[in-house]
């Protein structure tokens, strides 16, 4: 019987490496997918608390009429006096 | 939406099934069977060998099926079945054309040589990776599915090629297992029992193998389109 049991272990071992190459691939990146929508996940909440908070100031009491006119700045373009 | 979790249940309940029938066939292959009397220890190479075949062949077949249902429904779901068995095929490709050479080497004395099966499946694998070259050229989503389907049926045509070469070419030394072949080829030995078992339990294990690659291949991408998809509708809102 030949003596080749060395090209037996470099066959499963290639098996062995691809094998893995293709297992890790798809892990790595699922991990780094997952992380992702983890962040879009963190981002909407935080866009959503911003929105709440936006929303709870637009509730105040309305200011005195005239306060919302837009303000004309003294020398500018617009004021009286240029 | 999320991936169901009945299914991830499923999917890790077949990949924990699938991790222990690669373990059994590993032992048959290596210690249970015993080397074959002519090739010695590297025939038991030719259990891996096959059996990454049919993991590539099943795959490229899946990549027709679903190549085939996304032109008569366009629906993306089959675009990414194709994908995934396309990525899967290409890797159990590799494994059954350098597990093929590790096995010439000391049976034909030359790790690769222009045989006509050897330059079939050399140009099968070429095929598979210009359809991941092709198709990430493509930016249209739309445009880049259609052609994707359209190429993996084709590229099919390499498979059965690939197939058929050993039973049709007189000059080939490719040995052929099953079927009839013209040629007089090099390296072929008798199958006993205890071949055939292991055989017929490594080729089980690696359909298995193929489908719960395929599977998780196809989480993934579900998951970085949902990814990706989140990620525009946020930009859009800002």
């Amino acid at each position: 019987m030949p003596d080749n049991i060395e090209y037996m272990y470099m066959g499963y071992a290639a098996m062995a490496i691809i094998m893995l190459a293709m297992i890790g691939w798809i892990y790595w990146r699922y991990r780094l997918a997952a992380h992702e929508e983890q962040l879009v996940d963190q981002f909407e909440a935080e866009e959503r608390a911003e929105r709440a908070a936006a929303g709870r100031a637009g509730a105040r009491p309305v200011p005195e009429a005239g306060a919302d006119a837009p303000a004309v700045v003294a020398n500018s373009p617009l004021s009286e006096e240029s | 939406m999320a991936y169901p979790s009945q299914r991830t249940r499923l999917l890790q309940g077949l990949t924990v099934a699938t991790v222990v029938l690669f373990a059994i066939a590993l032992y048959l292959a290596l210690f249970w069977v015993g080397p074959e009397r002519t090739q010695g220890e590297v025939q038991r190479v030719f259990y891996v060998h096959l059996g990454s075949f049919l993991g590539a062949f099943l795959s490229f077949t899946a990549t027709v099926v679903a190549g085939i249902a996304y032109l008569r429904t366009r629906h993306p779901k089959w675009d990414t079945l194709g994908l995934a068995s396309v990525e899967i095929g290409l890797g159990l490709s590799a494994i059954t054309v350098i597990t093929g050479m590790t096995w010439a080497k000391p049976i034909w004395n030359t790790w690769w040589t222009w045989d006509p099966r050897l330059t079939s499946v050399a140009i099968m694998w070429l095929a598979y990776a210009a359809y991941l070259m092709l198709r990430s050229g493509i930016e249209d989503p739309e445009r880049q599915r259609r052609f994707a389907a359209v190429y993996g049926i084709i590229a099919f045509a390499s498979v059965l090629f690939t197939i058929i070469i050993v039973r049709v070419r007189p000059d080939t030394i490719h040995p052929v297992v099953a079927g009839p072949t013209q040629a007089d080829p090099t390296g072929s030995f008798d199958v006993t029992d205890r071949i055939r078992d292991t055989l017929f339990f490594n080729l089980f294990t690696f359909a298995v193998i193929t489908a719960v690659l395929i599977w998780h291949r196809i989480r993934l991408e579900n998951l970085v389109q949902r990814v990706s998809r989140r990620k525009m509708e946020l930009l859009a809102e800002l």
